[in-house]
């Protein structure tokens, strides 16, 4: 009785968190998200023409209060190449996290992350969204041409956080989009909170909802 | 007597025996077009009473038929040398709106023995109400044309389907020797292979397919294209993102096909693909232009391919080639017009979910190989848009969201939910349907008269993004300046910051004992200030300086 009031209660506090997934062509952003909504490697990729969506819900549990909240995440896939970037830029708008991914096996792929965050700070809902930088490809080791020391480097010039994973194996997939989750969570929560302490009034679940694009 | 207004494209008598054989020669819109005026003169007509399948007693009337057609036998004859057409036009005796328009079309019957003994005859309804208007041309013998009708009639009663799949492969061979006519004819009639491109099947096998796309995209006698090396091509901006899609194109190639075969294909794509670009500095290739590549290679082979895709991507693609996407994305904008004239209800819900048009760009610049699932129809699709204007990508996304209106409507006012819906097309989607409805709609609705609606949109659109831009703005200077009010803000905030980032690089367990690290060390740098002897000593003396010393 008291689950089903709770599954309850968390259902109907579900938080409605948009992320975007960017970065260059082939660098494995498709992939990436295939892997966290469906668990597994799809070999038979193609690349993305335009804008694709995925979706999927989970519970999470936040890092810092401890509290559960379910959680309805939409995951935009973009199309890397150039010519397709201000097709997406409308896209960055409602945006709450970007999951901006590079390939540890490019070299160019992670010089453009720069043009990619300038791009980022243009059109996204606030000039410091929440960003997770991710090196993609990290099961290709001996490929690798990008250092992990000189990524986190790189990270740390640019502020946001970084971590290595691999579509291909499923390593560190979960947890990348699990802090970013946490990120906005936190964000959402602390608006929420701002709001209350400002207007010093209680403010309803719907509100929470939809009063994340505040930076 | 007959209620002709009820009679719809649904009309078994046109989705089942749907044979057209029109000859007549008009313009072609590729300007290449040869006019017989031979055959023209000799194109006659035979029109006749037919009757929809409402009518309640259909015999007697093909019993006329089969009289008509008789008398006019003697006449064929006369003319059989001719290659002759026949059309059995119906019309009707009330409806103004509907007409029954029989078309059969046949050639010599001693190289095409198939005639003698299938003929059909296709109905389509048209504006016109002329009776016993008998016209002929084509030698049709007694026996044929007694099939036809029983064939028709048989259609009249309710066994249409089982004499569908029944019918199905003759029907077939009937539409390839149909094609292979107009093939053999010594001056290419690009107007009839229009026409066929259009019909049920389209060009039906791929090893027509090979001799027909070049024809209707008139590189048929061109001088093949030399290939480009491997090092030539390596030169090309655009080489590494042209190996990084085609890479990616294992679903489009057939599933039993072998990997040594596939690589080979590969290989020929992406040396189809640098070739055209190669040549035509000016083409700035996009993602989804080896989708169109790819389906010229399986079909046509690489010779053919390189022509095929350099003289679409100089005719229909041209758009897409373009440095931006800006053009592109005006004629996906022809798409809310279209919807605002056919179906109020759906423009309004599109509307309002603020859906865009980016969920049909694959579609268009793709020309659906991206998104449709089946290769068989992916070359249907091919037939039909290669023989139509330019924009006619977009005529078939209206016809396909039009088809599916009602599930749409139901689809909750939510932008990511409608995207979802609408970029999926589903298997079962009746193209040959969506063809028809997408070519009625070109006739009504041109793009010249879309054209205001159009720029009334990109306008709109343009305003939304500005607003949305100016409030982005406004809340940003909002923000900066009630942090600017209370410096208080900053330090907490910049805190979590960190902490998140932290956090989040290096694992949480991590983050906890580094924070714990960091307590102790501040708690233990207070203690030892706090309790350092020497300097209580220190503040003690200083103290002491102004203070009466105690004896002990």
């Amino acid at each position: 009785m008291i689950t089903s009031a709770h599954e309850q209660l968390r259902h109907d506090h579900d938080y409605l968190v948009k992320f975007l997934a960017l970065g260059n062509s082939g660098v494995g952003k498709t992939s990436l998200l295939y892997q966290f909504t469906e668990g597994c490697f799809n070999s038979q990729f193609t690349s993305t023409v335009g804008i694709d969506f995925k979706e999927k819900r989970l519970v999470h549990r936040c890092s810092v209060t401890g509290r559960e909240q379910g959680v309805h995440l939409q995951l935009w896939d973009t199309a890397g190449q150039e010519k397709f970037r201000s097709l997406t830029t409308a896209f960055y708008r409602n945006t709450m996290g970007f999951i901006l991914v590079f390939d540890l096996t490019n070299e160019q792929s992670f010089l453009d992350i720069r043009s990619w965050m300038e791009q980022l700070r243009t059109h996204a809902y606030c000039e410091s969204p929440d960003i997770i930088l991710v090196g993609n490809k990290v099961d290709l080791t001996e490929q690798h041409v990008v250092s992990e020391a000189r990524a986190r480097d790189a990270a740390f010039k640019l502020g946001v956080p970084y971590m290595e994973a691999s579509a291909a194996t499923g390593f560190n997939v979960t947890a990348c989009v699990l802090a970013l989750v946490d990120a906005v969570l936190l964000r959402m929560n602390r608006v929420v909170d701002d709001t209350r302490l400002t207007l010093g009034k209680t403010v309803s679940p719907d509100d929470e909802v939809t009063s994340v694009c505040v930076c | 007597m007959i209620n002709h207004a009820n009679e719809t494209k649904s009309d078994p008598l046109k989705s089942t025996v749907k044979k057209s054989f029109t000859h007549e020669h008009s313009e072609s819109t590729k300007g290449k077009k040869s006019i017989e005026s031979k055959k023209t003169d000799n194109h006659v007509k035979l029109k006749q009473n037919a009757e929809p399948k409402s009518r309640k007693n259909p015999i007697s009337m093909y019993n006329q038929k089969v009289e008509d057609l008789q008398s006019n036998l003697n006449a064929i004859k006369k003319n059989s040398d001719e290659k002759l057409n026949v059309h059995a036009v119906a019309a009707s005796e009330i409806g103004a709106h509907s007409k029954l328009e029989g078309i059969a079309g046949f050639d010599d019957e001693d190289k095409y023995p198939l005639f003698n003994h299938k003929i059909d005859y296709d109905y389509q309804f048209t504006h016109e109400s002329d009776k016993n208007e008998s016209e002929t041309t084509k030698n049709v013998d007694a026996l044929s044309k007694e099939k036809c009708v029983n064939h028709v009639l048989e259609k009249e009663s309710s066994t249409t389907y089982e004499l569908e799949t029944e019918n199905f492969e003759c029907d077939l061979q009937w539409k390839i020797n149909k094609i292979r006519n107009v093939l053999d004819e010594p001056v290419l009639d690009v107007y009839a292979l229009q026409q066929l491109a259009e019909e049920d099947e389209g060009f039906v096998s791929d090893d027509l397919r090979k001799e027909v796309w070049p024809r209707l995209l008139l590189v048929h006698q061109s001088q093949p294209v030399p290939l480009l090396t491997c090092q030539q091509a390596q030169l090309h901006s655009s080489y590494s993102q042209v190996v990084m899609d085609v890479e990616r194109t294992l679903k489009r190639f057939p599933p039993d096909i072998s990997p040594e075969k596939r690589q080979e294909l590969m290989d020929k794509l992406t040396r189809v693909i640098m070739t055209v670009l190669q040549r035509n500095p000016l083409f700035h290739y996009y993602q989804g232009y080896h989708d169109v590549g790819i389906t010229f290679l399986l079909v046509c082979g690489e010779k053919l391919a390189i022509l095929l895709l350099e003289e679409l991507s100089l005719t229909h693609l041209r758009e897409f080639l373009q440095p931006t996407m800006e053009r592109t994305q005006r004629w996906l904008a022809y798409l809310y017009p279209m919807l605002a004239a056919q179906s109020p209800a759906l423009y309004n819900h599109l509307e309002e979910c603020g859906v865009g048009t980016m969920f049909c760009l694959p579609w268009l610049i793709t020309w659906y190989a991206h998104s449709l699932s089946e290769y068989r129809h992916v070359v249907r699709l091919y037939d039909f848009l290669l023989a139509s204007p330019p924009l006619m990508p977009i005529y078939v996304a209206g016809a396909i969201i039009l088809h599916r209106e009602q599930q749409l409507l139901a689809v909750p006012c939510d932008m990511p939910s409608m995207h979802q819906a609408l970029s999926r097309i589903p298997d079962d989607m009746p193209l040959e349907s969506v063809f028809k409805e997408a070519r009625q709609m070109y006739k009504r609705l041109p793009p010249a008269s879309l054209s205001d609606g159009v720029d009334r949109y990109l306008l709109r659109q343009k305003q939304r993004e500005e607003a949305e831009r100016a409030e982005r703005d406004r809340r940003i200077a909002a923000r900066k300046h009630a942090s600017g009010r209370s410096p208080a803000w900053w330090l907490p905030s910049q805190l979590r910051r960190a902490m998140w980032a932290t956090s989040a690089g290096y694992g949480r367990t991590w983050a906890f004992a580094a924070g714990t690290v960091a307590l102790v060390a501040v708690a233990l740098g207070v203690a030892s200030i706090y309790f350092r002897p020497d300097s209580s000593r220190l503040i003690g003396a200083s103290w002491g300086a102004d203070r009466p010393v105690i004896a002990p």
